[in-house]
């Protein structure tokens, strides 16, 4: 299953802290199209988007989560799932 | 357990109050305070503290903390930083620690305002024992040290503690896991660390004869349960023994629990796959990690198994028993065949020395080993008898390992004797830190597999590089009587298994430090069994003369 997604992570600290889940970010075996991140009151939100096998995903926000500095991982609507990504998804 | 240094004179400073209460042991690199560390941290069951200053002083606990990251231990890392002012200025010892530890701990937080230390310092040594331990790091600049003492009630920095919380695990889960276990046709428990911290090892066993089902550990798993009970088959994976590969590689169904299932361990995925997996963690992001689970279940391994034995049926059927007897059989046969191997040996074998030593020592001895050939022959020989008495860089294979990791045991357990398996490889990498032997009275027993070369390694040259040995073979090693005479400590070569039998006793009778330089066969010095990479355990390299297949009927 490919799955394709906005994660939005939120992060007590600043640059520090992102720093660490875009370390988890990069051993990730899916492939990044976005990304920004906001600073505010203490706090930083990363939102991502990105694609890739749901196992492969699913990892991703399982590790991020697992950072004690992560306050919150949250898959953001744009998710689409297809069965086969060589025929159906059209990478730019 | 550190080196001081400049950034992190005002902490040590601040120490010297407080020197009767808190043990101050100052390692001869920072290397050997972090693997100390480490392992005081896996014996007492507490974060074992590691302090060094900026710079070099921080990046050599690099190594000691990409080891306890990768075997789940709890440690909390101190260094100096320079001060806040020069940051980024590549002032003097200035190391970008928070960058360099970033992926290998478990928490890390460079204080850049005084009121943070405290909260920082509190949160990093509560973080790194709650739920899946591991390791953390604490930067402090040096500005930060010095600075007006802050008012701290008590506050943590704002981390979301409650994911460390032991979750309950779901009832429904465990009988479908019950259910599964109760149809299969050659179940078995795969142990891994997460036993040991769990204190589950009795409801292992308790599982194991309620479903006839054999235990198989991983490396790290062989500290979590007892060898000496007839169900426990030992480590399985790459140098595994051959009756816990056949186990795993014929189970239809596996009970896995707090492991992360190790390439080491399992060595192809693709057969494991076939498998029906019930995996038990405590940190949900292992469920599913390596391998697809038929039921993934998060909690505490003692609950969740307190749980499955409240729910599973007995099951006492004619196949397990004729199943299990193949699995003794195979056994039986591998220990054979060790005993007609060893003819072919020159001197001492090393199964043969482990197995003396083991006999030499009270049951509650912690057993340490480095890293290499003598690290595997302690895997599949050496038995421990109380669970949480076996401690080894099993992740990150991290040799030099070995010595300040028993100094650490040792600081833990003063009372109890520890016993460093060791290679002279991994000997000649931290034995600098022999001094604190006499420095803090820190006896142990330290037996040196000396085979004049990276066995294990030399291993693979000889079978999967066509005997192309190159950078495996010392000249020579330095003279390591000199070595032991050097740190005040005494030195035997045994000559037979009745010499080392009586130098053990004598080291444990006097509670005195003995180093035992055992020369073994270069040539034959050879790990079976061996699964080699890409292989499936049961493709396992055998002993000598042990013709058995592990492929169940």
């Amino acid at each position: 299953m490919w799955v394709e997604t906005r994660l939005c992570v939120k992060v007590f600290g600043g640059l520090d802290q992102l720093t660490r889940v875009l370390n988890i970010a990069r051993r990730g075996k899916v492939v990044y199209r976005g990304m920004e991140a906001r600073f505010e009151d203490g706090h930083a939100v990363a939102c991502m988007e990105l694609e890739g096998k749901a196992e492969e995903v699913e990892w991703v926000m399982k590790k991020m989560s697992a950072l004690p500095e992560v306050l919150s991982v949250e898959p953001r609507p744009r998710r689409v799932e297809f069965e086969d990504p060589l025929t159906e998804v059209v990478l730019p | 357990m550190g080196v001081i240094g400049g950034s992190i004179m005002p902490l040590y400073d601040a120490l010297y109050p407080y020197r009767e209460e808190i043990e101050v042991v100052m390692f001869k690199h920072e290397q050997g305070a972090a693997h100390a560390a480490d392992a005081y941290g896996r014996i007492a069951r507490k974060p074992g503290v590691m302090v060094a200053t900026s710079g070099p002083g921080a990046t050599n606990l690099v190594t000691g903390i990409a080891n306890a990251y990768m075997d789940s231990s709890p440690v909390m890392a101190l260094t100096g930083q320079v001060a806040t002012e020069v940051f980024g200025r590549d002032a003097f010892q200035e190391t970008d620690m928070f960058g360099v530890v970033a992926p290998i701990t478990k928490f890390v937080y460079q204080v850049k305002k005084p009121e943070e230390a405290l909260p920082a310092v509190a949160t990093a040594y509560k973080v790194a024992s709650m739920g899946r331990p591991g390791p953390t790091l604490v930067d402090l600049p040096r500005d930060i040290q010095v600075a007006k003492k802050t008012e701290w009630k008590g506050e943590l920095m704002p981390v979301d503690f409650s994911k460390y919380a032991t979750a309950e695990p779901n009832l429904e889960d465990v009988r479908k896991a019950a259910e599964l276990l109760e149809k299969a046709e050659r179940p078995a428990i795969l142990v891994g660390g997460g036993v040991y911290w769990a204190n589950a090892w009795e409801e292992v066993l308790r599982l194991a004869e309620y479903m006839l089902a054999p235990v198989i550990t991983t490396l790290p798993g062989k500290n979590s349960v007892p060898f000496d009970h007839p169900l426990v088959m030992g480590p399985a994976g790459m140098h595994g023994r051959a009756e816990a590969d056949a186990a795993l590689a014929n189970a239809d169904v596996v009970l896995a629990v707090g492991t992360r299932f190790s390439d080491r361990t399992v060595g192809r995925f693709d057969e494991m796959r076939e498998k029906v997996i019930i995996h038990v963690d405590l940190d949900a992001s292992e469920l599913g990690k390596n391998l697809p689970t038929a039921v993934a279940i998060r909690g505490d391994a003692k609950v969740a198994l307190r749980m499955l034995l409240d729910v599973v049926k007995s099951v006492d059927s004619e196949e397990r028993r004729e199943y299990l007897s193949w699995l003794q059989h195979i056994r039986k046969e591998f220990e054979r065949a060790m005993k007609e191997w060893e003819r072919d040996f020159r001197g001492l074998v090393p199964w043969k020395v482990l197995k003396t030593v083991r006999r030499s020592v009270p049951s509650d001895t912690i057993a340490v080993t480095g890293v290499g050939g003598h690290q595997m022959w302690a895997e599949i020989h050496w038995d421990i008898l109380v669970p949480g008495t076996f401690i080894t860089s099993a992740g990150l294979g991290t040799m030099g390992f070995g010595i300040p990791a028993a100094l650490g045991a040792k600081l833990a357990a003063r009372d109890r004797q520890v016993v460093c398996i060791d290679g002279d490889g991994s000997f000649q990498m931290t034995l600098n830190n022999l001094s604190l032997v006499r420095d803090y009275d820190l006896p142990f027993i330290e037996v040196i597999f000396d085979n004049r070369a990276l066995m294990l390694v030399k291993q693979w040259q000889m079978y999967l590089y066509e005997r192309r040995i190159i950078a495996t073979e010392f000249k020579e090693n330095p003279d390591f009587a000199k070595v032991a005479d050097a740190y005040n400590i005494e030195y035997r070569r045994p000559e037979s298994y009745e010499d080392l039998e009586r130098y053990v006793e004598w080291a444990v009778r006097n509670g005195e430090p003995l180093i035992l330089d055992v020369l073994l066969d270069n040539e034959k010095d050879v790990v079976l069994p061996w699964v080699q990479p890409g292989k499936w355990l049961t493709q396992a390299i055998l002993p000598p003369g042990m013709d058995v297949s592990l492929e169940w009927r």
